[in-house]
């Protein structure tokens, strides 16, 4: 014991065993975590036996050690004096013969990993139950008015029935024929519309997961205002929109972000309702900021506002101006955090009259960067592959963002070559794939910019086939590494993506 | 206050017994006894079960609110000990562990016994010689003694 004696200051629990496996020296912190006596353990005449009989996967570790000549077990977890133990061994074979164990004691750890993990798990839930409650209020405030929705094709619906049931009143149905395909038709588009408002509705409800896809903002806008629509029935308030430019694409939950949308244009709605305001207007605008970074989306109404005391409360949760039964206060505490899930900002600004409130979204080349597999970028850095997909339609780059989504690529996205270029000076980019026909600038001249700017990053063109012929041409003048034909498959995305990387 | 601690506060004069009760642990809070702006405490751990790392860091920051005052730890048991030996902060300057457990054999009974030490009953890290109730005999120091008695060093 005593040439080990430097070991006894250690906090760590140490263990060293002769050649024979008798026990040579112990620390007290061995005898504490093992909850035994200097006695006890001078009966012992081998550590193995002694270990194995306390923890039930020692052998497998000692082993590995045995094997090695130096090994870490992973945890082992054993029962003490009915405590729940868990430890990590590191095991050393020395050329003396002697063999050092050295424990960590990681059941404090691991039980406070657990409980926390579990205490998460609960606060998860329960923020799924908030937004999923907030949901059905709204839902719950809009059935009545999307009743009256359903109703108008339904009437419709049935008054074509009866005129076909007149029709074949007729004993020369012949000359009916022509109208009953009318009333037929007719009969199919309210069906279909019916279909459309109660698709929404359920998709509204029951679409929780938290996938971001490129959206239109515009799409975003007009379907929160189909939503509310029904609410203005029979009064005066006029909704405009206003889009600066052309509407941006958002990398966004859609869902959610429609959410937050009827929640702020619903308020504005009661607001005007409650206070009678005279000539009420709601006012919807939308615009990217003049760097590119991000994307403005206010809702501004003409009424009472928002009074001084309340402007700081009103994010809060539970708290609300409306009267008993109509509001619940969650509506903007939930939209606030659905926002902030985006890396967003929703704040309500100044303003002369009414209130008035802004959505801050990143434009999608931000909003690319800090979607996808984190965990991932942030292990293996640079050594990920950033692919910038450029298309100006949102389906194929959603598509493409799924494909690769658990791959070993990283995705970007780009709606356009303006993007693209923005996105080229945000950050380092390993390939791109891009369509061939965009309306602003077409596949080969945005390559042709690429080049001309000395951006030699490979190219690979993504377009029907009837574009092969346009690649084979352009191939080596421009560098291109490859063609996706579409409709392609993900293998056959990822496939390509990988040949022209290892190329 | 965490369900798995309770603690009994008993004044008396300037002086506050304190017994603790229980499981010290991450979940465990000495809001009960703060702000008591007592001259004196006098804490007895007698009853506590089990003690973990979290739980001496949060007892360490209690001490920070109770700094200034004279400090008795009374009757420690061998788990407290075997934590204070390893987390330091549990015993600052001005506090005195007036008597604790240590564990003891008696290898006539094949007895395992802890027995209440006083701290001034220790010299140069020796355990000091007891006897067994039951056969009188000499017992057995039962741990490792320069490491069970390295507390005492803390606190100067």
């Amino acid at each position: 014991m005593e040439s080990f004696e430097f070991l006894d200051d250690l906090f760590e629990p140490v263990l060293i065993a002769d050649q024979d496996e008798s026990i040579a020296y112990f620390n007290s912190s061995f005898l504490t975590l093992f909850k035994t006596t200097p006695r006890n353990l001078k009966k012992q005449t081998n550590i193995k036996e002694y270990l194995c009989g306390i923890i039930p996967e020692f052998n497998q570790f000692y082993a590995e050690l045995e094997k090695s000549l130096q090994a870490v077990s992973p945890e082992l977890t054993f029962i003490l004096e009915s405590y729940s133990c868990t430890i990590i061994v590191k095991g050393i074979k020395k050329n003396s013969g002697h063999t050092l164990l050295f424990f960590k004691d990681a059941t404090v750890e691991k039980q406070l990993n657990d409980k926390y993990r579990a205490q998460l798990d609960e606060l998860k839930n329960t923020h799924a139950q908030i937004i999923q409650s907030d949901k059905l209020k709204v839902i719950g405030v809009m059935t009545a008015n999307i009743s009256h929705e359903i109703n108008n094709p339904l009437t419709v619906a049935i008054g074509n029935c009866e005129l076909i049931e007149f029709a074949l009143e007729n004993t020369d149905l012949n000359k009916e024929k022509e109208n009953i395909q009318k009333f037929h038709e007719n009969i199919n588009h309210s069906l279909d519309r019916i279909n459309k408002i109660i698709s929404n509705m359920k998709e509204y409800l029951h679409k929780s997961e938290d996938k971001k896809e490129y959206c239109d903002a515009e799409v975003i806008i007009d379907r929160a205002l189909s939503f509310t629509q029904p609410s203005l029935l029979g009064n005066p308030i006029s909704i405009k929109v206003n889009m600066v430019g052309v509407s941006p694409i958002l990398l966004v939950n859609q869902v959610k972000i429609e959410q937050v949308l009827v929640n702020l244009i619903q308020n504005a709605i009661d607001s005007l309702k409650d206070a009678h305001t005279n000539a009420p207007s709601i006012t919807i605008n939308c615009q990217g900021d003049a760097g590119g970074n991000f994307v403005h989306i206010s809702v501004k109404d003409n009424g009472p506002g928002i009074t001084p005391e309340n402007r700081t409360k009103i994010f809060d949760t539970f708290f609300t101006t409306k009267d008993m039964g109509k509001g619940t206060g969650l509506g903007l505490s939930i939209s606030n955090r659905i926002i902030e899930s985006h890396q967003g900002k929703l704040e309500l600004l100044d303003s002369y009259v009414g209130a008035l409130f802004r959505i801050t979204l990143p434009a999608i080349g931000i909003a690319g960067h800090m979607n996808g597999n984190w965990e991932k970028l942030i292990t293996e850095g640079d050594k990920i592959t950033r692919v910038l997909v450029v298309d100006n339609e949102t389906n194929i780059l959603n598509l493409c963002m799924n494909f690769l989504s658990d791959s070993d690529y990283h995705f970007l996205g780009a709606t356009s070559p303006k993007e693209a270029f923005k996105e080229l000076e945000r950050a380092s980019v390993d390939m791109i794939i891009t369509d061939m026909k965009m309306p602003t600038l077409d596949g080969e001249s945005f390559i042709r910019e690429l080049r001309a700017r000395k951006i030699m990053v490979p190219v690979l063109f993504m377009t029907s086939k009837d574009f092969v012929d346009k690649y084979k041409s352009l191939k080596n003048e421009l560098g291109l590494k490859g063609i996706i034909i579409k409709p392609f498959t993900k293998d056959e995305l990822v496939g390509a993506i990988g040949a022209a990387i290892s190329e | 206050m965490s369900d798995k601690l309770s603690i009994n506060t008993r004044i008396t004069g300037e002086e506050a017994h304190v017994e603790l009760i229980g499981v010290i642990d991450e979940d465990s809070t000495f809001d009960k006894v703060k702000n008591l702006k007592m001259n004196k405490f006098i804490f007895d751990f007698n009853k506590v079960s089990m003690i973990n790392s979290c739980g001496i860091r949060g007892w360490i920051k209690y001490l920070q609110e109770i700094e200034g005052a004279e400090i008795k730890y009374i009757n420690c048991p061998q788990i407290i000990i075997e934590q204070v030996n390893m987390v330091h902060g549990f015993i600052r300057k001005g506090i005195g562990v007036e008597t604790f457990f240590a564990p003891y054999f008696c290898p006539n009974c094949d007895t395992e016994k802890k027995i209440l030490l006083q701290n001034n009953e220790v010299f140069n890290f020796k355990a000091p010689i007891k006897q067994c109730n039951t056969c009188k005999m000499d017992l057995e120091f039962d741990a490792i003694e320069k490491q069970y008695f390295s507390f005492r060093s803390q606190g100067n």
